[in-house]
């Protein structure tokens, strides 16, 4: 057993580069994080202690930077993160919050001590770093992440943390996600791992840099001030527990809790999952500026063993694009790292021992795209299709193994509307609209998704309220609710995600543009007969008659109502788009111009005609189902026509009725596998395939050897097949 | 003194879960507490048996007893009562139109507000919640009002009539109307009101948002709003009935009534939504209250209860105020004293986490009922009770003043199984391992409610309390360095001592919208300020109305003005207790402002301030307060250190330094002012232990009020 105090005595002396490099090989040796757990076995108690004290650090320096920050999205929304580090980097312990930027916090602080920071510019007691490069760590320019070292004396002993996400960066649009970047030279003011503090204080020159280049900076430059003090909270902390327990005792134990959690995690998945390998695919369309409309896929493969190892290997991902949805490593990572946390390891005290349990392949791609040049300035669509394939694969293994009340069915990702220009007090300002994350959550195995309240990057997610919103950029809400039928149909629907129409109001100069995803094709599927969530709509009515309308109090559009005919089209007499592309950048507007998002949400989980029909009905009077839907697609009759409980009825004889000829339809429609495939194949060949997915199936087997030959195989196609004609 | 009975002056009854405390001092400043069951349908049997029972023990008649009161103020849990048990009025809601989905969108952090650290996480976990007003009985009204108050589309007058009837005919008894933005100009929501009124009569009461709670926060007014309406007959019934039978058996004065700020305000003129959480409340006002008489105006208050461990802050005499508190599953924008809690207490159970095989405590409790292993209820899972009980620090044949009897062997029996085993671990290692681990998630809760807000713990004092405080006193409060730490001989019913302490008190927040741009000239900055002055002006003449309804004179009242301001673009604001009245010079302004960057610096650091963002002020408030008869605490006589021996009941077997020691126990009743107790020992009272690990002594002042003293020198307190 080892002894206290080796591993002080072991990394006496070594540079940082040294340590981070020592660390890496040991794992690569060993297979663990470090071979024996010595403190928690001879004194458990101690040891968890400890660590309740250093998690709670992190806790509580989370809500003191919430105090300080400028950021809507950290207040609506809590996009924020703490955590503490160890010396070389790895994540010991975390607040809640966005749980994308743990991770790529390692990746920046590694990335530090192996550029050999220690000699320049040096890391020292007091210094404070930054970072929003996205290949170094986070996820995209509003990203900014903060890390102080935390030296015991002359020795490191750890990091600590923090990560917000700043609205505005400078970037060739207002909002920081640049819809119409092509390149990353498009996206803001970066700063790739700056030291821009010594003595606990921020360099003049970085502030005054940042307060020339970005539109509003206040929100950047006391969200810094925010993560510093958070940071320090930590270190601070740390040094007071170092004191108590002694520097030796400290970092041996930060390194049993990394590995301690990864042996968790492998016991977890041991447990719950059953062996095998298992398969997903998600995708993501979207428009390219230069008039393609593009369509990609994420591919996964997860092998799982008795032991509770698992790989998970990309390839066939679509390679990248010139489109904001590129991610960098650290970001791919984070969103996977995420989704382990929320999806199967929420229980495993969490730190990066889950990255050290979990083997990853990730070829390039759009999930590893080229440092330099590429566009990564939404990500987030990306992380969240990302997620939803991981989400059903770790479902369909929890469903299989006896454990329901786990398996969900996937919220792909989310939508985001940005707006600049001069705001209702005469400011300047870039807003992103956080309403983005209050999506709903998939269906479950055993009830329904929660509506409104969830983002795949934030499982905290909040809706945030009208008159904060209307207070913070210059909006106007006509109408707010739930979507209807807005979450995939299922025996279990996912919940609803928000339905929101707003006017521009209080404004001289305005520009509004949005990034998202999912406008024909769903991200990803529902789960055992789950419907997807229906795709993303973004309407734009210009120069309308709406103060003619208030003028002569006729009525307004709340709502998007019918589909087949929007309250925004037959209200309105104006410039109408009631549903044009969802990458969309920035475009001006005027007063009382309108816009309305209809966002993305849930999967549903089971085949919708087992449903209870008392729920269709529940569902009916909460208006989050259409009766359209409940006849057309669960099958319910429900009669009378006021919207009322004592109005309503479920008709269970025609109800019967209803699902039978729906499951007669199905018979009817259906056909052999064998004879699927082949028809299949046969539009394969003659190339009678829509176009963006022609494009997205040539690029791949272009792209990816290992993917062309499973296609090959998959469709029986000879040898020498290299594209879809 | 013996023979001469001493007049009752001062009684308060505390409503909890399961007991309802009553709470009586005499004139010399003496305390009793007298505890009855809670009956939930009728908040009054508990409310006279304990008073009867108080009267009792000075030999009264409960009529004579309250014949003597000066005071009698009451703690009730009916409001919060009929939201949990959804029996209240049958309500409707007319909205802004495009709102009318405001209860099922809930500000979707109702979904996980009330989950802990992993189920917050665990997405699986979530799930939605039932809106508070069906929306069958909701209607919505084309109407807008802006953010600065502009009326941008006037009512549409058809429909708000429309509503009316609607829902009249459904059959509601209350209406509550909520538009956006109202609380900067009422105009549409009170028009939408008035229709209303003349369209449903008098038989169906109509309840303005704007009115319940001026604040910024839609679905929160909308929420305070709905139990406003919701719960108030309920309440007014419960309080009138309560009052008039309180006149026919002799007491004269006016029944006072409990509010979540932390004030009392008479029967009369209480609203229902601000006694939706007044229990908690009381322990902070205590602390308060005994930190005037000490000359304390840092203090960190500590209830440990059986299911939850609460924090409150008082800082410079004045306790904090939480403005969006979250009750259950609810987010009303009722201002509250702020009290952080964790779900660590005495009931909270512990275990092996299947999956990283490390111990935990909490959050879950056992509560009272099954309760802990001990119990012998059916409880299996091993508390921090049962680890207390085994490590012999409760004496299982006097918990509660031997109320309850607790089985050791049921207690052992279930922290071998569940802890001991499965960790390799010694029987009393397992139980030590769970009272350091509750420890340990306590203590970081008070550091972080002081250390992570930038406050030096060497400049507050703890009090803890609760009836479990003084059992883990030493726990909660290791290494963090307060000046002093005080726990108390009633210290399971410190909160209805708290609440006997409250002055009469009416709290009005405003929301206000003030943005000073970052080089607004003198003459911008004062045009501005006017928005500040309106909503103090406003809220005087409001919390004045009230007081001066409960019939008190102008020159009774005090007034104390708030602002709270941030930086430019900040989301979150420091509330000021304004140096000034009204802005009326430039000077004014700079006085507030020098105020706000003082606290900001102290709370935040030097390196946190960025005055160059301009400010913002999003809310004012007023409190107006009288002063009313407290309780005294009586100075006895203080003896030499040694006295503690008198009170010496024997010795036992308890857990320090790592193994079983043979210690001194102590009856904490008979302990005499100056006595000094030397670690280890066990102090036992009716209601609670106080353990004294080595290294450490207890000292009884002159207000027979405990000191827990590091180090063994004596007076070094």
């Amino acid at each position: 057993m080892a002894k206290i105090g080796e591993l002080w005595q072991q990394t006496q002396g070594l540079r940082l580069q040294e340590l981070v490099r020592w660390r890496r090989r040991m794992v690569e040796e060993k297979k663990c994080y470090t071979e024996e757990l010595t403190l928690k076995e001879t004194d458990p108690v101690k040891f968890e202690v400890l660590f309740t004290r250093l998690l709670q650090s992190a806790v509580n320096a989370r809500e003191l930077a919430k105090m300080i920050s400028a950021s809507n999205a950290v207040r609506e929304i809590g996009e924020i993160t703490v955590a503490l580090y160890t010396p070389e980097g790895d994540c010991v312990c975390l607040s809640c919050g966005v749980l994308l930027h743990v991770h790529s916090l390692s990746w920046f602080l590694k990335f530090m001590m192996e550029a050999a920071y220690e000699e320049n510019p040096g890391i020292r007691p007091g210094d404070i770093f930054l970072n929003n490069d996205p290949h170094i760590g986070g996820f995209h320019a509003p990203d900014i992440l903060i890390g102080i070292p935390i030296f015991y004396g002359e020795r490191l002993v750890g990091w600590a943390g923090s990560m917000t996400h700043v609205p505005e960066v400078g970037a060739v649009e207002p909002g920081g996600l640049p819809a119409s970047a092509t390149s990353r030279f498009q996206e803001g003011l970066f700063f790739s791992a700056v030291k821009i503090g010594t003595n606990d204080t921020l360099h003049r020159d970085i502030e005054n840099t940042i307060e020339r280049n970005v539109r509003d900076p206040s929100q950047w430059l006391l969200d810094t001030r925010a993560k510093v003090a958070a940071a320090r909270h930590v270190r601070e902390t740390v040094l007071k527990l170092i004191d108590q327990y002694g520097p030796e005792y400290y970092v041996e134990a930060v390194q049993e809790y990394i590995e301690d959690t990864r042996r968790a995690a492998r016991r977890k998945m041991a447990r719950v999952m059953v062996p095998g390998r298992y398969r997903a695919r998600g995708f993501l369309d979207g428009e390219i500026p230069n008039g393609h409309q593009a369509l990609m896929q994420i591919n996964l493969e997860v092998l799982v063993d008795r032991e509770g190892n698992v790989s998970l290997d990309y390839e066939g991902t679509s390679p990248e694009e010139p489109l904001p949805l590129n991610m960098s490593v650290p970001a791919t990572d984070g969103a996977i790292f995420c989704n382990l946390i929320q999806y199967v390891f929420y229980d495993c005290h969490f730190n990066d021992g889950i990255t050290y349990a979990v083997q990853m392949k990730l070829p390039e791609s759009l999930l590893r795209c080229s440092p330099f040049a590429s566009t990564v300035g939404a990500p987030g669509r990306t992380g969240g299709v990302l997620s939803g394939v991981l989400t059903q694969v770790f479902s369909r293994a929890y469903y299989m193994g006896g454990h329901p009340d786990d398996a969900i069915a996937p919220t792909p990702t989310s939508t985001v509307c940005y707006k600049g220009g001069v705001d209702q007090y005469g400011r300047r300002f870039g807003f992103n609209h956080f309403e983005l994350i209050a999506m709903g959550t998939g269906g479950r195995a055993t009830g329904d998704g929660a509506h409104a309240s969830y983002a795949p990057f934030n499982p905290e997610g909040d809706s945030g309220d009208v008159e904060v919103w209307e207070r913070e950029a210059p909006i106007l809400y006509l109408g707010r609710r739930l979507r209807m039928d807005g979450g995939g149909f299922g025996k279990y629907r996912g919940g609803s995600p928000l339905d929101s129409l707003y006017l521009v109001h209080g404004t001289r100069v305005c520009e509004s543009g949005m990034v998202s995803v999912s406008k024909w094709v769903s991200a990803n599927q529902g789960l055992m007969g789950g419907y997807p969530a229906p795709s993303v709509v973004f309407a734009v009515a210009r120069d309308t008659n709406i103060d003619q309308l208030i003028s002569a109090r006729q009525p307004l559009p709340h709502f998007y109502g019918d589909p087949a005919r929007p309250e925004l089209v037959w209200r309105l007499k104006g410039t109408v788009e009631p549903g044009g592309p969802v990458n969309r950048p920035a475009t001006p507007r005027k007063e009382h111009d309108a816009e309305e998002i209809l966002f993305h949400s849930g999967a549903g989980f089971g085949d919708p005609i087992e449903r209870d029909p008392t729920l269709v009905l529940k569902d009916v009077l909460m208006e989050t189902t259409s009766r359209r839907a409940a006849e057309q697609v669960y099958g319910v009759i429900i009669r009378g026509d006021r919207l009322h409980p004592a109005a309503l009825t479920v008709d269970v004889e025609a109800t019967a009725a209803r699902r039978a000829a729906i499951r007669a339809e199905r018979k009817r429609r259906g056909r052999p596998a064998r004879q699927y495939l082949a028809e299949q194949r046969e539009r394969i060949v003659r190339g009678e395939i829509p176009a963006p997915a022609k494009r997205m199936i040539n690029r791949l087997l272009s792209h990816s050897a290992a993917w062309a030959g499973w296609y090959r195989a998959q469709w029986n196609l000879p040898a020498d097949f290299a594209q879809v004609p | 003194m013996a023979g001469e009975r001493r007049r009752q002056q001062i009684a308060y009854v505390d409503t909890g879960g399961t007991f309802t405390d009553a709470f009586v001092v005499d004139e010399q400043g003496d305390f009793m507490v007298a505890k009855a069951p809670t009956t939930k349908r009728d908040l009054s049997v508990g409310f006279y048996e304990g008073l009867t029972k108080a009267a009792g023990r000075v030999g009264l008649t409960l009529d004579q007893f309250l014949a003597e009161l000066d005071v009698l103020g009451f703690g009730t849990t009916v409001v919060i009562n009929a939201l949990l048990t959804k029996t209240g009025r049958k309500c409707g809601l007319i909205v802004t139109r495009g709102q009318e989905h405001i209860f099922q969108i809930g500000r979707g952090k109702t979904v996980w507000v009330d989950l802990d650290f992993v189920e917050r996480i665990h997405v699986a976990a979530h799930r939605s919640v039932e809106p508070l007003i069906p929306l069958h009985l909701v209607r919505g009204v084309t109407e807008r009002v802006d953010c600065f108050g502009q009326v941008v589309i006037p009512v549409y007058e058809d429909e708000a009539r429309r509503a009316a009837r609607e829902l009249a005919a459904e059959g509601v008894e209350a209406i509550v109307v909520m538009t956006l933005w109202a609380f900067l100009n009422h105009v549409n929501e009170r028009r939408i009101a008035d229709l209303v009124g003349q369209e449903v009569g008098e038989g169906v009461e109509v309840v303005e948002a704007s009115k319940v709670s001026p604040m910024i926060r839609e679905f929160s007014r909308a929420t305070s709003a709905f139990i406003q309406a919701y719960t108030s007959p309920l309440l007014e019934r419960q309080v009138r009935s309560l009052q008039a039978d309180l006149r026919r058996r002799g007491f004269r004065r006016d029944l006072l009534i409990m509010q979540s700020t932390g004030g009392v305000v008479t029967a009369d003129h209480i609203m229902a939504v601000n006694t939706i959480q007044s229990g908690p409340v009381g322990g902070v006002i205590g602390a308060r209250y005994l930190g005037e008489l000490y000359g304390y105006k840092n203090i960190v208050s500590c209830d440990v209860g059986g299911t939850s461990f609460d924090v409150g802050l008082i800082i410079n005499g004045e306790f904090r105020i939480n403005r969006e508190p979250v009750v259950g599953k609810m987010i009303p924008s009722v201002p509250m004293a702020d009290i952080v809690s964790i779900g660590a207490g005495g009931g909270s159970i512990a275990g092996v986490d299947p999956s990283t095989r490390r111990l935990y405590v909490g959050p879950a409790s056992a509560g009272a009922d099954p309760g802990p292993a001990a119990y012998g209820r059916g409880g299996e899972l091993p508390t921090v009770t049962d680890a207390d009980l085994v490590l012999g620090y409760i004496d299982p044949d006097y918990f509660l003043g031997g109320e309850i009897r607790l089985s050791r062997e049921l207690a052992e029996a279930s922290i071998a199984k569940h802890v001991a085993e499965p960790l390799g671990l010694s029987l009393l290692d397992a139980a030590h391992g769970i009272r350091a681990l509750a420890d340990a998630h306590m203590r970081e809760l008070v550091a972080g409610a002081l250390v992570a807000k930038g406050y030096d713990v060497a400049d507050f004092v703890a009090m803890a309390f609760g009836g479990a405080g003084p059992t883990h006193v030493e726990g909660f409060t290791a290494g963090l360095g307060f000046s002093a730490i005080f726990f108390f001989p009633y210290s399971a019913a410190f909160s209805a001592f708290g609440c006997a302490a409250a002055d009469i008190e009416q709290t009005m927040p405003l929301s206000v919208t003030l943005v000073v741009p970052p080089r607004a000239t003198d003459a911008e900055i004062l045009r501005l300020a006017e928005r500040l002055n309106a909503g103090w002006e406003q809220l005087e003449a409001r919390t004045m109305e009230r007081m001066e309804a409960q019939g008190f004179r102008q020159s009774e009242v005090s007034l104390r003005h708030t602002a709270a301001i941030r930086y430019g673009r900040q989301l979150n604001d420091l509330i000021i207790q304004s140096p000034v009245t009204r802005i009326c010079r430039i000077e004014d302004w700079r006085a507030l402002v020098a105020t706000f960057e003082l606290e900001y610096e102290h709370v935040y650091t030097h390196s946190a301030k960025y005055p160059q963002a301009g400010y913002e002020v999003y809310e004012v408030s007023v409190t107006a307060s009288v002063r009313k008869t407290k309780p005294r605490l009586v100075a006895h006589p203080v003896h030499p250190p040694e006295v503690a021996s008198r009170a010496l009941r024997g010795r036992r077997q308890a857990f320090f330094d790592g193994g079983p020691r043979e210690v001194n126990v102590y009856a904490m009743e008979d302990l005499l002012a100056g006595s000094r107790m030397e670690g280890p020992c066990l102090i036992e009272g009716r209601t609670t232990t106080a353990v004294i690990p080595p290294s450490h002594a207890a000292e009884v002042d002159e207000y027979l009020t405990f000191h827990l003293i590091r180090g063994t020198a004596p007076g070094t307190r």
